[in-house]
């Protein structure tokens, strides 16, 4: 390199101010990939897995000031809110990468059968949702599909937590024993469309039988009914003179827990209401990436600071030195190039060192709260993570906050006069 | 006659001196031919810095026309006037303005390790070791300049003047700092340097070396 010989020897006669100001640096960067790996470490090891339990980047949106239980009884009555215009919306907002809309049923329906469990024949009542397979076809236990079929028995899937309750309460009530999903799954019974209890039978014309079968138990099924394939009930409301289902609710998928917070405003914004708990915890995830960017950004300043007074002063203290290589040939880029470079090794050394001991601090810290930690029901392995991104891009910071902070230092040594050397 | 090497035709230098504007050089006239040594002489304060700044393509804030080498110095920008210092000039100063952080021999590089493109560290080498020789420094190149006496930096420092294999030597008070003794040595240098094919510009006090030039210019005041 041209410069090389300057520079190797700049360096090693300031070698004390740079390390202090590389130091700084470094601190700088620990500091930044200990929060970081603590983050990385939290997400990995606590967020990522609640996510499928707990989908936080899953909202549940609902035409505003209605409850759910009402919505399931007579969602035809209302849909005001949320139609086909309202999801086309959603599909549109940044950060959406999917919209699954709950459809609602035009016509009453009521459900008989259990004998094999229940002891007796039960006729009840019931509700029907429908759901795109897309959403929920994990929760379909194997061997059995939840596509929507002209013919054979409708699939249902029904709420986990409903089989919960259950067997918490139920079950002991009526002197019965507990259901495990094997049991329940593959479980006939009769639905009466057109006709129930409640609602009468408006039209007895237009009253049918069909056979359903429980294919899988879903946190996303209706927990007052039944849950049977979108394009199912849009059929079977059309058979009703009901060509445009009524909408219960929609889930919309973000593309990622982040976004839930952002994503949420927006909808409420249109006038819809968000399911409180992913957006809770989708803007507290926000807030802590704002909040963790912020003090990144904050502590790389500091770092460029150092390094923008330790750099003006060796400007300053050599104005007479930058004359004289000006003078002697160096053109005024040549002197800013050296200081660039100067702070650049200077960053790098310190953003190297930084991760190293950042790093370090963050294993031992590791060590220690696992070590700690009670036996949770989520028990993570660790509490830090590293990933080369991070390590790379903390090092780098720091070469890029040296760099930043030594370009107006640079400047004023590229404006050293060469004519003051004949008169000093 | 050849081409001179140095001509400067009606030059003349203001600057702002509390919102005044003062003259400093008004209308010099000065042609250096290859070879020669030429003494700028005058009192204190005459503009001889200044003409140097000139002459040596270090201040373009002048009137008059400044021909190096055939080139017209206006016509150059920042970055083609300093290509030309580095080729084809060499500077010696009255305070000599040695590098302090580095050895004999470095700073006699320094002209080399700032030309572009870069010359091969082999041959700067040579290039250093033959000035060094010529100055009589030739075994002490290792050496940290912050042990050399006066008269021992001033020969460090046209080494370095000379390493690049200039056209054009520019001095200011280049025995400004030294004793008479050790000014007479230098002035002696100063003369081998001709025989290298080297013109001299000296501003000097110095009656003893302005004995030594070809043609002395005297500056009065303004
Ligand atoms: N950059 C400058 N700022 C202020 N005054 C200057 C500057 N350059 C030259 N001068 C003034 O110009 C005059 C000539 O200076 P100079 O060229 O150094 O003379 P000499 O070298 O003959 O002593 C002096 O009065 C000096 O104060
Ligand atoms: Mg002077």
């Amino acid at each position: 390199m041209r410069l090389g010989a300057l520079l190797r020897r700049d360096l090693a006669r300031s070698r004390r101010k740079l390390a202090s100001v590389g130091l700084a640096v470094a601190g700088s960067v620990a500091v930044i990939t200990l929060l970081g790996s603590v983050a990385l470490g939290l997400y990995q090891g606590v967020v990522a897995p609640l996510l499928p339990r707990l989908p936080l980047d899953l909202l549940k949106v609902e035409p505003k000031t209605v409850s759910v239980g009402l919505l399931a009884l007579d969602a035809g009555a209302l849909g005001g809110g949320l139609d086909e215009v309202a999801l086309a919306r959603l599909r549109k907002l940044e950060g959406v990468t999917a919209v699954y809309p709950v459809v609602g049923s035009a016509f009453p329906i009521s459900a008989s059968g259990g004998e094999g469990f229940l002891g007796r024949r039960l006729r009840a009542d019931i509700f029907a949702t429908g759901l795109d397979p897309a959403l929920v076809g994990g929760d379909v236990a194997k061997g059995y599909s939840f596509e929507d079929r002209s013919e054979g028995p409708i699939p249902v899937l029904v709420a986990r937590r409903l089989l919960e309750l259950y067997n918490s309460t139920v079950a002991s009530a009526i002197e019965r024993p507990k259901l495990s999903a094997e049991m329940v799954i593959g479980f006939q019974f009769e639905l009466v469309l057109g006709s129930s209890m409640a609602r009468g039978t408006p039209d007895p014309n237009r009253v049918s039988t069909r056979v359903a079968q429980v294919v899988g138990f879903s946190d996303h099924a209706n927990l007052v009914g039944i849950t049977i394939p979108e394009a199912t009930l849009r059929r079977l409301n059309a058979g009703y003179d009901r060509p445009v289902s009524p909408l219960a609710a929609a889930y919309v998928k973000v593309d990622g827990p982040g976004r839930a917070g952002p994503v949420s405003q927006a909808i409420e914004r249109a006038g819809l209401a968000v399911d409180e708990t992913p957006k809770i915890i989708g803007t507290a995830l926000t807030i802590a990436a704002v909040v963790l960017g912020l003090f990144a950004v904050m502590l790389l300043l500091l770092a460029a600071f150092g390094i923008t007074q330790t750099f003006f002063l060796l400007v300053a203290e050599r104005r007479l030195e930058l004359a004289i290589l000006r003078a002697l040939g160096a053109r005024a880029g040549d002197l800013a190039r050296l200081v660039l470079w100067e702070a650049s090794l200077v960053g790098a050394l310190g953003g190297l060192f930084g991760v190293i001991v950042g790093a370090s601090v963050a294993w031992v810290l590791d060590r220690v709260v696992i070590g700690q930690l009670p036996d949770l029901p989520f028990r993570p392995e660790h509490v830090v993570a590293f990933s080369p991104a991070l390590l790379l891009g903390a090092a780098f910071l720091g070469v890029v906050a040296a760099f930043l902070g030594a370009l107006v230092p640079a400047w004023r040594a590229a404006g050293a006069n060469p004519a003051t050397a004949l008169r000093s | 006659m050849s081409e001179p090497i140095l001509a400067l035709t009606g030059i003349r230098r203001e600057i702002q001196e509390g919102g005044r504007t003062r003259p400093i050089l008004s209308g010099i006239d000065l042609v250096v031919s290859p070879g020669q040594l030429v003494a700028l002489v005058g009192p204190s304060g005459c503009g001889k810095t200044t003409l140097l700044s000139v002459a040596g393509a270090l201040d373009a804030d002048y009137q008059g026309e400044a021909r190096l080498l055939g080139q017209d110095l206006r016509q150059l920008n920042d970055d083609a006037r300093t290509r030309l210092r580095n080729e084809q000039l060499g500077f010696v100063f009255q305070a000599f303005h040695l590098l302090e952080h580095l050895s004999v021999a470095e700073n006699v590089a320094v002209p080399l390790w700032l030309r572009d493109p870069p010359i091969p560290e082999v041959q700067a080498n040579l290039q250093v070791q033959a000035r060094l020789d010529e100055v009589g420094l030739g075994d002490r190149g290792n050496e940290s300049v912050r042990q050399l006496s006066g008269g021992e930096r001033q020969r460090v420092a046209i080494a370095r003047a000379l390493v690049g294999g200039p056209k054009l030597l520019l001095a200011d008070e280049p025995t400004g700092n030294l004793d008479q003794v050790t000014g007479a040595k230098i002035a002696e240098l100063f003369e081998q340097i001709r025989k290298l094919d080297c013109a001299v510009l000296i501003a000097t006090h110095d009656r003893s070396l302005a004995a030594r030039a070809d043609q002395v210019i005297e500056l009065g005041v303004p």
